[in-house]
């Protein structure tokens, strides 16, 4: 995992790269260039790309507040989202035998 | 009285007051917007069932956080009271950009703790009867022995009998998602 130091209005951006074709191409040191709308001198040809920016607003105790901007084809979830919907999923098929204990406890 | 389907009771009879509208569903369930709390082991004894109303399933073993960690609490956001219809706190009416929560604790079985300083004095005399009218229930996991059944402290559900309308809650609170009921040590 990439660990970064950022502070207080300090963000990170986040370049989907993509070729003409929709497929995910390799990103290289020229995205940059291209994120901030100058023309490219790589042979990287881009044509898409979905920019995902994450700013930190707030600093308290032991919390962050972010700020994240992405394209709509972009799903920002929380992560205990994730878990939660597994844990239900998972909670949904309880086992026949699990069940009539606790029924005859 | 209505007679649903359920999972592990056959065809039931339930009370009117029983059956919960989840405008949003829960997680992962999003489109099953009714559920019925049973309680098979008896009056206010838990676990109790909580079963898809229009199907057998999704059908959910749940259990009261409160008798499982002392002094569970939670807080409720302003979405979260929106759809429980819950009279708006204080900072919502304020333009303040923080987020106003209503805090909750669940002290035993039945009696649950409202901070009403989070409430304008003169604001909704409903208020008084907030307290009765919240019910929060944990998610029990399903294993295949009884005695490692864990439940879900984190994204307790929470109910307002009052106005038969429930969500499921995401807390900011460090609850564990699986904590063990029958070999937990105390938080």
């Amino acid at each position: 995992m990439l660990v970064l130091t950022r502070k207080v209005n300090e963000g990170v951006t986040f370049a989907v790269c993509r070729d003409d074709n929709g497929a995910p191409v390799e990103a290289d040191s020229s995205i940059a260039t291209a994120l901030a709308g100058q023309p490219l001198s790589s042979k990287l040809q881009l044509t898409g790309v979905g920019e995902i920016e994450v700013v930190v607003f707030e600093i308290s105790k032991n919390k962050v507040k972010l700020g994240v901007s992405a394209p709509k084809s972009v799903a920002v979830i929380r992560s205990e989202l994730k878990e939660t919907i597994l844990h239900n999923i998972e909670s949904s098929q309880a086992s026949v035998s699990a069940v009539q204990s606790l029924l005859k406890k | 009285m209505a007679l649903i389907k359920t999972r592990d009771f056959g065809e039931t009879e339930v009370h009117e007051s029983d059956i919960f509208t989840f405008p949003s569903g829960l997680f992962g369930f999003e489109d099953t917007r009714r559920y019925a709390l049973l309680s098979p082991l008896g009056e206010n004894v838990y676990p109790m069932w909580f079963q898809c109303v229009d199907d057998i399933s999704p059908c959910f073993i749940v259990f009261n956080p409160a008798l499982i960690v002392l002094g569970y609490s939670l807080s409720l956001n302003s979405d979260d009271r929106k759809i429980l219809k819950l009279p708006p706190v204080v900072s919502d009416n304020n333009n303040s950009s923080t987020d106003g929560v209503l805090n909750v604790k669940l002290t035993d079985l039945s009696k649950i703790e409202v901070d009403f300083s989070d409430y304008d004095a003169q604001k909704p005399k409903s208020l008084a009867e907030l307290s009765e009218q919240l019910l929060v229930v944990s998610i029990a996991g399903g294993p295949e022995d009884y005695k490692d059944t864990t439940v879900n402290l984190k994204s307790p559900i929470v109910i307002n009998i009052a106005e038969n309308i429930g969500t499921q809650v995401i807390l900011q609170t460090d609850y564990p998602f699986r904590f063990p009921v029958f070999t937990g040590d105390a938080l």
